[in-house]
């Protein structure tokens, strides 16, 4: 074999050495007459190329003599490939005109292990570009996303820099497995998730590490064909995230800078002090009684005459002690370019940023090169290294404190007491917030090298081996209060540490029979292996208030922590893609994995899939249409899976940890399932693409059905067998939809609008819970999600509200069977209900009190699936116009139909005895508004129904974009190739009818777990999502 | 050519080494794989430790049993703001769901203490160990696993199933709690057994007690300050024969703990308060009034949470008017165990207070019991009549509880609702008073009688959903 090769490589060295050669040169323009300026020419199958010039002018020497076919290609316009004869020693002239590629079908799509012309694609992948993800105001890559490909769901937890973002590709897929896809960095499936063991009330993401200045675009992959490749982790989509290189030819210089200021987007209103004390008398009046006198106790530890003076006063607005208006500096630079030989990216960025919340700090330094050298005319090295500093200061919110402990505190209770410190008769936030520091570092370095080996003028072979590494460390120092007798000092550091290696080995032959037939195989393997381990230290009460370590508190004060995780990868997978006549595709793709964390008894999985694709508008009958010049009909099936468990689920287990009288003890945790695998998902794809109109209007519909099966369930066991439960794949579910994305080139000519719409509808069911009741998968209140079959994962479950009672009356009894009771004498028994009592639905439909259920339980019996945690549909909508230099961008993203459980309104409209109440409050019901929603003042208890279940639909302006591009004439006056000047904002305007803090929100729990798949859409006092604006240069060299 | 060899070579190596199987065999690094967990007599003591760490926990003695003893007698008066819903609340109010929190905890976590348990009786039944160290030590553990199995299932039978009734013996076929015998080693055994009847849950509970007596004996364990041995054992057997109205046998149990003069109702060191020892002994040190302790070496005593007004606020914030008031003047317990508020006479109880950082252990069987047995079971209809005992035992609690002004009782007139009385003076917040009122049938809290379907605390979901054959409680 390897001497086949050698001659083969020896006669292709050879006739470069010694053939005849010419040259050949001509102009490159566009359509509309202008030159191209580093347009690339190439002698197709060849390394020999040249590059356009300034004026689009290209020479090409060294072009062996006779008949050869020359491609000439240029970004957004389609590439041509012409047949030139060339004589020897002669210069042969030849211009070309491109023309545009409106679709970009040309255009080199990434895929996994490879690329693919975007025409040549049989299955479901979205691109965003460079551009797009520029026009996003927020600091992480995920976010940016949000609204640009069709039926990919972006929710990002709240507006804190860095915190979690929710990526769902065409629904939810799992249970209790993660739902998240696979993210995957110039070939390397990187760290993805929440590393933050305290709890601060928001959790992390990973993917915030990366500088978005320094991608190209992403690729998601969505159907079957597509994510195969990927086998055992495909199930829930593949991000591809390719990040920019050099091009040989000019270089370029770019520096940026930019200046924003941050708000939140909305702040919900609360009663002030004087408004909350009035309600306190209205509760008093309603119930025909006096006002409170002076002495009465009135929450806070003050009495209603010292409340009194102090809303006098003004009272205070906890809320704003917490927000401030925040800022952020962004410095970019990025250098590109190259020869042929070698050619570089370099990349650099500097984020400092001050937080809407008050002590929130963000400071992020990002660096990155991108190098790519042709060490032979076989040979091309190469590799990315880039590296991330964070600098994090956290603050608490939610149910950790912080935003979320000042919107419950009663508006007249003061900050400060009358000496001036600190007010400790309340959980402080302020308080808090000056006693609190909680810094988190981290250094995280995404690198890898490849090499691109040439055997054969169809055979290739490339082989990379990555690294992703990520070192946490977090500082956590909680200072006394001095003002506070027992209060001692407490400190928690903490390091996080995760090693992500990657190998990755792939052949590929490729052979086009002149546009007739073409073939391409690619065969490869490749090996993962992942290592996160972690500990804490804790100490608490330190000697001296100099000290803030942890190893500084006396000895009997420590306590720490240790852990260590893993998992390995191993897989072979294979690709053919064939194209007959250049417009009937076929793909086939399989892929064979082994994981650590599947059980012995079921350590392979194999994941093939299939598509093809028919080009119509390519046949005789429909070529040259201007109506309708491009079709294509595809459809893909195939399977995948999902490896997300956890680490040792198959295990069976003993955990240290249970001393007794301080000698150590010993007890089984976990049963083992030799036969725990992968979940498995069977996906259907039909796509249509198609351009109308002279490629004016251009889009894509695809239909899909997903049924993933062998979810894996956490089975309950009879708990007196000592176990809760053990893992088993069981259960299964499906998604189904449509997705639309559509490009309407309204206005092309000197003044150019472009809008472009991507719309995702879909529905997704529950198809076998393993008979587990709904409660079996709680994660909170009963509003906050549950799984129960025939019904979208993360269905809230609540009792239905029916309304107040607008008089004092009577309710009649019923039987949980939907009689009514009766009394000995036959006649239903009835129960007296006071004017104000909220009233509900039992299961049957009859009205009941809380206090009265029917059948006695009011949560076990008459709860019913109510509301939707997934929105109808959702999208988004952009447009673009410029004229003359000047361009304006906008994007609205939206959801409809979707449904969030507010858990924090149950308090927050009613118990204004201990907590700050919102405005809703004051239509509560008196005798002069009997017909209200809002129950009665007096006697509220706060129960759980589908009256905090809140409509979540929203439109939103995600981004504004305004620049103005220098013109040419003045650049070349001041030497330069590029001057941009921009404002830009980010959730500008928001439409919604929900009343909460923000219709973006998650529950504060892990996205890539099972809390996160069912109780995403029941946040309990959310943190609101930041508005941007900002103002910005960049500059070309 | 020198070049293609050194590409293949680096193609070659890149594959192999990509293709290391290793990869696929991770071991966990904080957890013990099971077939390693269980290899020597140490890791047997090991799993030992985590019986009495289960039993010890918040769930459990550490403040559960307690707790819901209370909330359903009427001992003291519970403050209603300091229950939880989904919690205290309902169990108070008696309308206990599949849901609630603490009884789901000390379902499973009884549930995991009998498991552990079993894992060591099988370990010695079926010699998986050898070696003297073994030999010499399976006996004494073997016992101590049979005596925690019995506990569990005793305690979780008094809760959740209709108490045993006295006047039919050995004809309770009321629903009790599944007994499990067997370890659980995978999921693909039967583990959906359906729950024994409560005289088979006190018959198997009385097998087991007897056997860990026999081991125990032979080893020559009789005490122990924190874990099980001989006299614990007997203590246990007292109390459920007791509990099931075998008052003969119930007052030879007792009589063989009073009589080992192992224990005494006062302490050694003088300057300890009597009436406060058992609750106030630190570490593993002898309280000599406590048969079987637990140990606490950290905080994790729940009972503060619910008794003591460390907390601030505590569940339990009054002992009831009538239980306060009714301790006959110069009774020393109604000012230990009690801080009398002088305006409306309501005592808060003091019984486990503790200062600051101080661990207290929690006693589970005490010498005072044993004497309140023997004196109630020899009074008692169809127990031995032996009077003299009775009195010796009532008056060695009731001399200690007055010190000074104490006259010891000589007459039998109305001896029996004497002692009663005593009991309940002797051990309010005990996990006894609740138990108490259902053997002697009854009304328990607000006239309720003490069968009442109501008082029957739910069988939690987990359990519900993975066994089929078990019937819920109406």
């Amino acid at each position: 074999m390897s001497k086949h090769l050698l001659t083969l490589l020896f006669v292709a060295l050879s006739s470069w050495v010694f053939a005849q050669t010419g040259t050949i040169k001509g102009i490159v323009t566009g359509d509309d007459g202008l030159s191209i300026i580093g347009g690339t020419v190439l002698l197709q199958g060849t390394t020999i190329g040249a590059s356009t010039d300034f004026d689009g002018n290209y020479e090409l020497k060294g072009v062996p003599v006779g008949e050869q076919t020359i491609v000439y290609s240029f970004i957004g316009l389609k590439t041509q490939k012409n047949k030139i004869t060339v004589k020897e020693g002669e210069s042969t002239s030849f211009d070309v005109k491109l023309s545009e590629d409106v679709m970009l079908l040309d255009q080199v799509v990434v895929v996994g292990y490879g690329t693919t012309q975007k025409r040549d694609i049989t299955g479901s992948i979205s691109t965003v570009k460079a551009e797009a993800i520029a026009q996003s105001s927020q600091p992480s890559v995920d976010e940016a996303l949000q609204g640009q490909a069709a039926g990919v769901s972006i929710i990002s937890q709240n507006g804190i820099s860095g915190s979690a973002v929710k990526i769902n590709v065409r629904g939810t897929n799992s249970i209790a497995a993660g739902s998240q896809p696979l993210i995957v960095v110039d070939g390397i499936p990187i760290t993805t998730g929440n590393f933050d063991p305290g709890n601060l009330g928001s959790s992390s993401n990973a993917l915030s590490d990366l500088n978005p200045n320094d991608i190209e675009s992403i690729e998601v992959l969505k159907d079957a064909a597509a994510t195969a490749i990927y086998g055992s982790r495909g199930a829930n989509g593949v991000v591809m995230i390719t990040t920019k290189r050099g091009k040989a030819g000019k270089s370029s210089l770019n520096i940026g800078y930019s200046y924003g200021i941050m708000n939140e987007t909305n702040r919900v209103k609360f009663l002030d002090a004087s408004e909350h004390l009035a309600l306190r008398n209205r509760a008093r009046t309603d119930a025909g009684l006096a006002p409170e006198t002076g002495t009465t106790g009135v929450g806070g530890g003050l009495t209603r005459a010292e409340a009194d003076s102090l809303a006098a006063k003004g009272g205070t607005d906890w809320i704003d002690e917490m927000l401030r208006t925040g800022g952020v500096h962004q410095l970019e630079l990025s250098a590109s370019g190259g020869s042929e030989k070698v050619r570089y990216y370099l990349g650099g960025a500097y984020r400092s940023e001050d937080g809407f919340l008050k002590g929130n700090n963000y400071d992020r330094v990002n660096a990155r090169l991108n190098l790519d050298a042709d060490a032979s005319k076989i040979l091309r090295v190469g590799g990315n290294l880039a590296i991330t500093y964070t600098s994090i200061d956290r603050v608490r919110t939610g149910d950790a404190g912080g935003l979320g402990t000042a919107q419950q505190i009663l508006p007249y209770v003061p900050i400060y007491d009358a000496d001036g410190e600190f007010n400790n008769n309340i959980s402080n936030p302020v308080r808090d917030l000056a006693l609190q520091s909680f810094n988190t570092e981290i250094i995280r370095s995404i690198n890898s090298i490849y090499t691109d080996l040439t055997l054969h003028k169809n055979l290739k072979f490339h082989t990379d081996f990555g690294i992703d590494f990520m070192n946490q460390q977090e500082d956590e120092f909680n200072f006394r209060n001095v003002n506070q007798t027992g209060s001692t000092s407490s400190a928690w550091d903490r390091t996080t540490r995760v090693i992500n290696w990657n190998l990755n080995n792939f052949l590929t032959y490729e052979k086009d029979w002149d546009s007739k037939h073409y073939f391409k195989i690619m065969v490869g393997q490749s090996a993962q292996r992942v290592k996160a381990e972690g500990f804490g230290l804790f100490g608490y009460g330190f000697p001296n208030d100099y000290l803030t370590s942890p190893s500084d508190a006396p000895a009997d004060n420590q306590n720490g922590y240790s852990y260590e995780t893993g998992n390995g990868l191993l897989s072979f997978f294979s690709r053919i893609n064939y194209k007959l006549k250049n417009r009937y595709l076929l793909g086939i793709s399989m892929r064979g994995d082994a994981s650590s964390r599947f059980g012995p008894d079921n350590k392979w999985g194999f994941f093939p899939a299939f598509s093809a694709g028919w080009i119509i508008s390519d046949e005789k009958f429909m070529s040259g249409s201007k109506a309708v010049p491009y079709l294509k009909l595809s459809a893909s099936f195939g399977y995948t899976g999902n490896d997300a468990i956890p680490d040792f689920a198959y295990w069976s287990l003993y955990s240290a940890g249970f001393d007794y009288a301080d000698s150590s003890g010993v007890a089984p945790i976990q049963l083992d399932n030799p036969n725990l695998k992968w979940e498995r998902s069977q996906q259907l794809d039909v796509n249509v693409d198609f351009a109308f109109f002279d490629s004016k209007l251009f889009g894509n519909i695809t239909y899909y059905r997903k049924t993933s099966s062998d979810l894996l369930l956490f089975m309950s066991l009879p708990s007196s067998s000592g176990y809760d439960g053990v893992w088993q794949n069981i259960g299964q579910l499906e998604n189904w939809g449509m997705e639309f994305s559509l490009t309407s080139r309204n206005i092309n000519r000197k003044f150019k609008w472009e809008t472009n719409l991507n719309l995702a509808f879909n529905r997704n069911k529950v198809l076998d819970a393993a008979s587990l009741p709904p409660d079996a998968f709680e994660s909170g209140q009963p509003g906050e999600g549950r799984v129960i079959e025939g019904y979208p994962v993360g269905q809230a479950f609540l009792v239905e509200f029916a309304g107040v009672q607008a008089q004092d009356g009577q309710i009649g009894a019923y039987n949980l069977d939907g009689s009514a009771m009766l009394d000995g004498g036959g006649s239903q028994v009835m129960y007296n209900v006071n004017g104000g009592t909220e009233l509900f639905y039992d299961k049957n439909g009859n009205l009941m009190t809380f206090a009265n259920p029917t059948g006695g339980l009011f949560y076990e019996h008459h709860r019913k699936a109510m509301g939707s945690p997934l929105p109808i549909f959702y999208g988004g909508i952009t447009n673009t116009l410029s004229y003359a230099g000047v361009e304006l961008n906008f994007m609205f993203s939206f959801a409809y139909g979707n449904t969030l459980y507010d858990d924090a309104a149950k308090t927050q409209i009613g118990s204004w005895q201990s907590i700050a109440q919102r405005e809703e409050i004051l239509d509560a019901w008196s005798p002069e508004n009997p017909n209200t929603d809002v129950p009665g003042l007096n006697g509220y208890v706060p129960v759980n129904s589908s009256r905090f279940l809140y409509d979540a639909s929203y439109l939103r302006l995600r981004s504004l974009t305004l620049a103005y591009n220098f013109p040419k004439k003045t650049l070349s006056k001041i030497k330069l190739q590029k001057l941009r000047i921009y404002v830009k904002g980010g959730n500008l305007w928001t439409l919604t009818a929900f009343k909460g803090w923000d219709p973006e929100v998650l529950r504060n729990v892990d996205p890539n777990s099972q809390a996160g798949n069912v109780s995403f859409a029941g946040p309990y006092l959310g943190t609101p999502q930041a508005r941007t604006i900002s103002f910005g240069i960049q500059i070309g060299l | 050519m020198e070049r293609m060899k050194k590409l293949s070579l680096i193609l070659s190596l890149a594959i192999l080494f990509g293709s290391c199987e290793k990869l696929l065999v991770i071991d966990p690094v904080t957890d013990i794989p099971a077939d390693q967990a269980i290899n020597t007599v140490q890791d047997l003591e090991n799993l030992a430790n985590s019986m009495y760490n289960g039993l010890q926990g918040g769930s459990l003695y550490g403040g559960n049993f307690q707790l819901y003893a209370d909330l359903m007698a009427e001992d003291t008066r519970v403050d209603e703001s300091r229950l939880s819903p989904f919690g205290t609340l309902e169990i108070y109010q008696r309308a206990t769901t599949i849901q609630i929190g603490s009884l789901r905890s000390t379902w499973k976590e009884a549930y995991k203490v009998i498991n552990r348990a079993n894992n060591i009786i099988r370990v010695v039944d079926e010699n998986l160990l050898s070696g003297d160290d073994f030999e010499h030590r399976k006996g004494v553990l073997k016992a101590e696993a049979l005596f925690i199995r019995a506990l569990c299932h005793f305690e979780l039978c008094r809760f959740w199933a209709q108490p045993y009734d006295v006047d039919n013996q050995g004809g309770n076929g009321q629903a009790g709690v599944p007994y499990r015998l067997e370890p659980t080693l995978s999921f693909t055994q039967d583990l959906a057994i359906a729950r024994s009847t409560v005289e088979d849950v006190y018959t198997n509970a009385l097998i087991d007690l007897n056997e860990a007596e026999t081991l125990f004996a032979a080893a020559g364990a009789r005490r122990s300050t924190h874990r099980a041995a001989g006299m614990a054992t007997n203590a246990l057997k007292a109390r459920i024969l007791f509990s099931k109205g075998d008052y003969t046998n119930a007052s030879a149990a007792a009589t063989e703990v009073i009589a080992s003069n192992l224990y005494s109702l006062y302490p050694s060191n003088s300057d300890d308060v009597a009436l406060l020892v058992p609750f106030q002994s630190t570490g593993y040190g002898a309280a000599t009034a406590s048969i079987f302790q637990l140990a606490f070496t950290t905080y994790d005593n729940g009972l503060n949470e619910s008794y003591s007004q460390l907390n601030n606020l505590p569940v339990f914030q009054y002992s009831a008017a009538d239980l306060v008031t009714s301790y006959a003047p110069g009774d020393q317990r109604k000012t230990k165990w009690y801080l009398q508020n002088p305006i409306n006479l309501n005592g808060r109880i003091t019984k486990y207070d503790r200062p600051g950082d101080v661990f207290y252990n929690v006693p589970v069987f005490r010498l005072a019991e044993m004497h309140l047995i023997r004196a109630e079971a020899n009074m008692s209809p169809g127990g031995s009549g032996n009077t003299t005992e009775a009195l010796e035992s009532y008056n060695a609690i009731r001399e200690r509880a007055f010190e000074t002004n104490f006259i010891p009782e000589t007459g039998t007139n109305q001896l029996l609702e004497k002692i009663r009385l005593e009991r309940r003076w002797e051990l309010c917040f005990e996990n006894d008073r609740y138990h108490n009122l259902r053997r002697l049938k009854l009304p328990v809290r607000d006239g309720v009688s003490y069968n009442d379907a109501s008082l029957l605390f739910k069988i939690p979901q987990e359990e519900i959903a993975g066994n089929p054959s078990i019937e819920q409680n109406p």
